[in-house]
């Protein structure tokens, strides 16, 4: 995908990755394509976005990642939300939920 | 909390950086093969299946550095990087990297050096004293004949501050030269310096002995009974017990009284005003009767002016209140003394205890040695500072071709700007810390040498030195790194090949500034190298040191001076029936320092200014046995001691100073007032050379009279075959005439000599040490310099010699172009060395030499080796082939 606004993707990716992997924690494969699949295919996120977005959220502390062996039998890295990481996605869904608020109330005047 | 993790994510990446990279690499590589299988199930080949998903994925590699970026800690594998292609490059220009740590180095270490002596000298309580605002050093000075000099106070003058109410105590001393015997047979009689002290004295001080209880007597006026007791120094406690413990109890035989050690003095001190004697011992002051063989009153009468003194201000008294109750009592004291008609001027007063408490001790004078020290530190860094300077621009220079080629290969300017920072860093913080180790040698080896002023490390001036140097020197690094990434690259890569640039001008302004700096500070070496020669006067000469030797007995064995001289003379006599020797006489007792001036040939009217007499007074034979020929008048006779006329005999050089050129003989000087004929001395004889070395003050005699003292520790003997072998049968014939008599020492000349020599060997060397490593330093920047340009003008040199330039033309044009630049910071360096002069001339009271001369003198060996180190890249110019040189354009 080639957002519009990088700088609104990046805060979003965040916010998404630490949605989708609290939901159900799942190697970096699975999580792009559920993106996909979620949104209907309106988002697409590369591994150039996804992977920093992977590594700078474990860096924080926000996610875990161990090894565990798939469903096929591959050795893959599976991420999962910590505590700091729900805490931090509770705070973000709320600001995103203002500033969602706010611009839908702006595109609303006439 | 939440910084942990990311710190703990680049030290991961730092110190696991293997395993973190293969797991990002396998985590890359199962995301392309789960987006295979999937292209695989819509029908792919295995082959397509994995294009397809390695092209969905995109470029590993950036995809790996962009992932790597977000991880953090990136900078830190940088400077790793950066750190080891910074060891390579040192690896590669070892000279060059050693010069710029080595020099730093000794920047920075003698620089911070010279502050702390500065400070010890101007503001530091002696050693081992603490630090504290409320001790004051109770002080006099006087005039005796126009000249300065110390006043000491009388017990009465010191008992007198002691009952001022605005001091908590008061502490006095006085210092004296005793016998100590250590109990090692003869060569454990050795000399010492005694403190007698009052008993509150390490009190007063607020002193905690390191071992020992101390005195017994603890109160100021505590000398009614006298305590033989003594505080020995540390260094003495641990030279001859081991430890300072070892030392408590043991007894020592002090001027043959039995004194008992009770105590050893702290680590660092060695008095108030400290001697550099190795043995040291503090007494109480009661002791002073019974060892020095007098009387009570001897030190306690009001004439005696034996003491100096420490106070202790009371807390709740402020000390600009203190000077005008010392001045009325000093006053008090001494109207109470009969007049001294050549003592004016007398002035008692009490600064904080700092500094080493010179005679005169006026604001101008404290800032005028403030001055030399900043002016010293200042010289010493910029030099320093230049010389780096100069190497790291032509280092720059000569990486413009290897910078050009990395800018080519997609490095960053930034990159190669922080990989240059990096390298200069790496230099100054070795150079810094090889500094500021220099630094602490320095101050522990004043220390150990016992010098008398505190400079113990003062780690804010070390450390701001360092952190100064260091940071000129990245700078330095920074400009040409900035320079020379500035430029494009097919500008660069072209400058490089022909050779010419301008940070090469900036080198050689480099190089002229650190030849500029460098003079002053090598015509300072220098004169205090001509200084101490001259102060210490030359060593005897050699045929005359093998055949005179020195025995010194102890006077106070037994308490009995009489029987003691008795012993003396019959072992002189004795010894003057040996085989080899050809005659023995007793040595003078003591050198006096008088005033004199000279009077017309009759009458009693003097004539022209006063001027200060070294007097040795000497026996009838005393000329003859060292052989000192009179070369006008005559020699000193039996029957002078018969009447009452003073005699001298004098130096032909005094003579001439004093008389002019005129016959000096039957010229009459008068010492004191001149008031009476008895101070009159009239010259009766002319002798040429100076006093052969028996010790430093004999060597500067300048005039002789005839004493007719008949006791005296020790003997001269000369002899007329090898002294050395003479001395086993001194030493037997002392001990078969007077077996209780203590044998102090029975040296040679020469082996005095060769102790002094020692001495003034290891100062000299060690300051013209100093002065060679400024000269070095300043050659290899010159030689850096041509070296450069030899290299940057290849292939000019092989289009001359192509043409028919010869090896000799092409040297005599660097080498001329390498002297133009030695000899423009020469010319700099003497102007500069004349205005450091002019401007130090206050505090270069005590250097005895010509600066006109030094310099000169300075700026012809600077010229000399400069020519060296100009001659050789030179030589190295003439060697170019030119065929090479072209074909390498």
């Amino acid at each position: 995908m080639s957002p519009k606004s990088p700088s609104l993707l990046q805060g979003t990716l965040d916010l998404i990755v630490l949605q989708l992997l609290k939901a159900e924690p799942t190697n970096g494969y699975e999580l792009a394509q559920r993106i996909e699949a979620i949104s209907r295919e309106a988002l697409s996120i590369n591994a150039g976005s996804l992977y920093p977005a992977l590594y700078r959220l474990e860096a924080r502390d926000l996610i875990s990642a161990k090894w565990e062996e798939s469903k096929t039998g591959r050795r893959v890295k599976v991420y999962s939300v910590t505590a700091s990481g729900r805490k931090e996605l509770a705070e973000q869904r709320d600001e995103w939920a203002k500033f969602a608020g706010a611009l839908s109330a702006i595109l609303k005047t006439t | 909390m939440r910084m942990l993790g990311p710190v703990r994510s680049w030290m991961r990446a730092v110190f696991r950086r293997d395993a973190v990279e293969r797991e990002m690499s396998d985590e890359m590589s199962a995301h392309i093969e789960q987006a295979a299988e999937r292209y695989l199930a819509r029908g792919m080949s295995a082959r397509e299946a994995l294009f397809a998903a390695r092209r969905e994925f995109g470029p590993v590699a950036v995809i790996q550095e962009q992932a790597r970026d977000s991880r953090g800690g990136r900078w830190v594998n940088e400077f790793t990087t950066d750190v080891k292609y910074a060891m390579r490059y040192f690896a590669r220009t070892p000279l060059t990297s050693l010069t710029i740590v080595f020099t730093l180095l000794l920047g920075i270490g003698l620089n911070a050096a010279a502050y702390s002596f500065g400070q010890g000298y101007l503001y530091n309580p002696p050693p081992g004293v603490p630090n504290d605002v409320s001790l004051l050093a109770l002080r006099g000075t006087e005039r005796y004949d126009g000249r300065l000099q110390k006043r000491s106070f009388s017990y009465p003058e010191l008992q007198d501050y002691a009952a001022q109410p605005v001091f908590a105590s008061v502490a006095g001393w006085t210092p004296t030269s005793v016998v100590m015997d250590l109990g090692d047979g003869d060569e454990g009689i050795v000399g010492a310096v005694a403190l007698y002290v009052t008993p509150n004295y390490f009190s007063a001080l607020n002193l905690r002995l390191a071992a020992g209880p101390g005195f017994l007597q603890s109160k100021f006026d505590d000398v009614k009974s006298a305590e033989l007791t003594t505080v020995v120094t540390y260094t003495f406690a641990t030279s001859q017990y081991g430890t300072a413990a070892s030392a408590i109890g043991k007894q020592l035989r002090v001027n043959d009284a039995i004194v008992t050690i009770v105590g050893v003095a702290p680590r660092r001190f060695i008095g108030v005003e400290p001697f550099t004697s190795r043995r040291q011992l503090f007494l109480p002051l009661s002791a002073f009767p019974i060892i020095e063989h007098v009387t009570a009153s001897a030190y306690g009468s009001p004439d005696s002016s034996l003491f100096r003194a420490v106070a202790r201000l009371r807390f709740d008294v402020d000390a600009r209140s203190v000077q005008p109750i010392v001045a009325n009592v000093a006053a008090r004291n001494l109207s109470s003394r009969p007049a001294e008609e050549h003592i004016t001027d007398r002035t008692t007063f009490a600064p904080r205890l700092q500094g080493l408490g010179d005679v005169d001790t006026s604001p101008g004078q404290a800032a005028a040695v403030t001055l030399s020290f900043a002016l010293l530190d200042l010289l010493i860094l910029l030099v320093c500072l230049t010389t780096v300077s100069s190497l790291l621009v032509g280092a720059a220079v000569t990486r413009r071709h290897e910078i050009g080629v990395r800018l080519a290969l997609g490095a960053s300017r930034w990159r190669i700007v922080r990989q240059l920072l990096t390298e200069t860093s790496i230099l100054a913080l070795l150079g810094a810390a090889g500094g500021l180790a220099l630094y602490v040698m320095l101050t522990r080896a004043a220390f150990v040498v016992r010098m008398p002023i505190d400079v113990a490390p003062t780690w804010h001036a070390a450390l701001f030195t360092a952190l100064f140097a260091v940071a000129v020197t990245m700078f330095c690094g920074l400009s040409p790194a900035l320079h020379a990434t500035r430029q494009g690259l097919s500008d660069v890569l072209k400058n490089s090949s022909l050779g010419a640039t301008s940070r090469s001008r900036l080198q050689r302004l480099f190089v002229v500034a650190q030849i500029a700096f460098a003079q002053p500070l090598l015509v300072l070496l220098g004169m205090n190298i001509v200084s101490i020669y001259k102060q210490t006067g030359s060593p005897t000469d050699t045929k005359l040191a093998d055949k005179l030797i020195v025995a010194q007995f102890n006077r106070f064995a037994g308490r009995d001076y009489a029987q003691n001289d008795v012993a003396i003379a019959a072992i002189s006599r004795r010894l003057s029936e040996v085989p080899g020797v050809s005659g023995v006489i007793l040595r003078p007792n003591s050198i006096s320092m008088y005033t004199a001036r000279p009077i017309e040939s009759t009458g009693f009217n003097t004539s022209g200014k006063s001027f200060a007499l070294r007097v040795s007074s000497v026996s009838t034979e005393y000329l003859e046995l060292l052989g000192i020929n009179v070369v006008a008048g005559r020699t000193f006779i039996p029957a002078d001691t018969m009447d009452n006329v003073q005699r001298l005999i004098v130096r032909a050089d005094f003579a001439r100073k004093v008389f002019g050129g005129g016959n000096p003989i039957g010229r009459r000087v008068c010492s004191y007032g001149c008031t009476k004929k008895s101070d009159t001395l009239e010259v009766i004889g002319v002798v040429a050379m100076s006093t052969p070395g028996l010790s430093d003050d004999e060597r500067k005699v300048q005039v002789f009279t005839l004493s007719t003292a008949s006791e005296s520790p020790s003997l001269l003997i000369r002899t007329n075959v090898n002294a050395g072998a003479v001395v086993p049968t001194i030493r037997a014939i002392a001990r078969a005439e007077a077996p209780k008599l203590p044998i102090v020492s029975v040296q040679t000349i020469a082996e005095l000599d060769a102790k002094e020599q020692e001495t003034l060997v290891q100062v000299s060397s060690a300051t013209a040490g100093a002065g060679l490593l400024t000269l070095l330093l300043g050659c290899i920047g010159l030689y850096a310099v041509v070296a450069l340009s030899v290299g940057q003008r290849r292939r000019e040199i092989g289009i001359r010699i192509a043409l028919g330039a010869s090896p000799s033309e092409v040297m005599t044009l660097f080498f001329k172009g390498g002297l133009r630049l030695s000899a423009i910071g020469l010319a700099i360096g003497l102007i500069l060395s004349a205005v450091v002069i002019r401007i130090l001339s206050g505090s270069m009271r005590g250097i005895d030499a010509n600066p006109v001369v030094v310099a000169t003198a300075i700026a012809t060996i600077v010229l000399l080796v400069a020519s060296v180190a100009t001659w050789l890249p030179a030589r190295k110019a003439a060697g170019v082939d030119p065929l090479s040189a072209l074909r390498a354009e």
